[in-house]
């Protein structure tokens, strides 16, 4: 049997004392191919677990292993980012930002770099817009940049972190159908973290429900609706039953919070 | 939307208020002149005159305006070359910068007209003084500059970068560099104008030849005309400066004029 895509085992975090943690104790199974929403209150830790799982932040205990393999270096075609401000680089092209990733091999030829490159671009529905810098885009526009640079080394893992949150409603759903096309079109493993519940909804296989002080999971929900996705969906009965259980659950961890 | 309109800026239009102000100071300066002695200021027809009989006994101004280019250029890439390492440094380690910024502060405060004579008395008369002055005015806005301008790299930036897989040097060449790039021009414009001026103190302190020299032996002579000329020639030194690191922030920084679509 094929190990998970990603493996979260009894991981916390503390950032002054293990007796006061961040995360605590939280435990996570994401298969190869399944696309998972994290959701929760902000400060529940949501976006410290997605750096945990990128490695570029060190669990205080338990460990992450990434398709078994226990936590090491990643590399981009293995496991890539795309954080909530695009964060593309001002003074780089469309075109050389997206090539970046690529270029950080020391073997790698330009040519294939940008023909790479240029594949991503396409595939986010980005063409003719290589040479433009950063700032000469919409927030819409950075956003897919950021994608397709998150997809150019063909990663078999996406982590996304809150990607749509600055957007519009008509543009952060546009970008919701892409990532739902791109997800089907390659097969790739998706880790969504966002605060918007219809969205979790919308996009995922399942959602995990995070709760804070201190940031833990709450539960998981499957979300059974039939791919592949279509804006209706948005207003039907079932949609809106499976936003009501997230938001309930959800609920239960203000409970416990008032408790304490 | 100023992006906008300065895009629609022709070299014209960008001229236009280069020529009308220069225009303007001559016109104004004539005004003003016609108020006083020439010996208290001289009209702009009156230091033209002197110049074309400085041309005429052989006195070329070329001369003077080279040695002090010479000192300033000098002085300024001693600076750029000293002070970049030493901010990156800084920068990398915390400890360097909080033991060596009282003392770059401290060099900084001193005058350095106070601090002038005491070069040339250990470095002669000679280029090497001047050269030293020009670095030691040009050195803390550089080495500040760079400094500051390496400390704002986003540090999400850099943790993207990171989960990319960059390594040290990736970080510092694809991040850190033209991260600090608009910033650390900003130091190298006030650097490279305060380095002519270095000179110029070097100068004043005891040379033999230079604009600075220029000026001291107008004033000593009562020369008022040709103090005019040195103070039209340093304008001249240190906005050419100007202008040639502009001109190289704009090659090194083609994302700052691009317009947003």
């Amino acid at each position: 049997m094929a190990a998970p895509a990603i493996e979260v085992h009894h991981v916390s975090l503390a950032y002054t004392s293990i007796d006061h943690p961040e995360l605590r104790d939280i435990q996570l199974k994401v298969e190869d191919g399944e696309l998972v929403s994290i959701v929760g209150p902000s400060g529940c830790g949501k976006s410290s677990l997605l750096r945990m799982i990128a490695g570029v932040l060190e669990p205080t205990a338990g460990h992450i292993t990434i398709f078994g393999k226990e936590h090491a270096r990643r590399h981009w075609s293995e496991l890539s980012f795309v954080p909530q401000d695009s964060l593309l680089l001002p003074w780089r092209t469309v075109l050389d930002n997206v090539c970046l990733p690529l270029e950080l091999d020391r073997d790698a030829d330009r040519d294939t770099i940008v023909k790479k490159a240029r594949a991503a671009l396409a595939l986010v529905n980005l063409s003719g817009v290589e040479s433009k810098y950063p700032r000469q885009l919409s927030g819409g526009m950075r956003q897919r940049a950021a994608l397709a640079r998150a997809l150019v080394g063909n990663a078999r893992i996406l982590l996304l972190d809150e990607p749509f949150a600055a957007l519009d409603a008509l543009t952060r759903n546009q970008l919701n159908l892409e990532l739902l096309r791109i997800q089907a079109q390659t097969g790739i493993t998706v880790v969504l973290v966002t605060h918007n519940i219809f969205e979790a909804v919308f996009l995922s296989d399942r959602v995990v429900v995070m709760g804070e002080k201190p940031g833990r999971i709450l539960g998981e929900i499957n979300i059974p609706l039939p791919k592949p996705r279509t804006l209706k969906m948005i207003g039907t009965p079932e949609f809106s039953h499976w936003v009501g259980s997230i938001q309930d659950l959800l609920e239960t961890g203000w409970g416990d919070q008032d408790e304490r | 939307m100023n992006d906008k309109r300065n895009t629609r800026q022709t070299p014209f239009h960008k001229v236009l208020p280069v020529v009308a102000g220069l225009a303007g100071f001559v016109v104004l300066w004539q005004l003003l002149a016609n108020l006083y002695e020439p010996f208290i200021l001289p009209s702009p027809a009156e230091v033209a005159e002197r110049y074309r009989i400085m041309i005429s006994n052989r006195q070329p101004l070329a001369s003077h305006f080279g040695i002090t280019f010479l000192e300033a250029l000098a002085g300024f890439t001693l600076a750029v070359i000293t002070a970049l390492p030493l901010s990156y440094y800084m920068y990398r380690h915390p400890f360097l910068d909080q033991l060596l910024t009282p003392f770059i502060v401290g060099i900084q405060a001193v005058p350095i007209v106070a601090l002038a004579p005491l070069l040339v008395i250990w470095f002669g008369f000679g280029i090497t003084s001047k050269v030293l002055i020009a670095a030691l005015v040009a050195f803390f806005p550089v080495v500040t500059n760079g400094l500051v301008g390496l400390k704002e790299t986003d540090p999400r930036l850099r943790e993207l970068l990171q989960i990319m897989g960059a390594s040290r040097r990736d970080i510092f060449f694809k991040l850190e560099v033209p991260s600090s790039l608009p910033v650390l021009f900003g130091g190298l414009k006030v650097g490279m104008t305060l380095s002519v001026i270095g000179a110029v103190v070097g100068e004043f302190s005891g040379a033999g030849k230079g604009l600075g020299y220029l000026v001291n032996l107008a004033r000593g002579n009562f020369d008022t005309p040709l103090i005019f000329i040195g103070l039209i020639a340093l304008a001249g030194l240190g906005l050419g400066f100007y202008l040639l690191l502009s001109l190289l922030e704009q090659i090194l920084m083609p994302w700052k004029k691009k317009s947003i679509s």
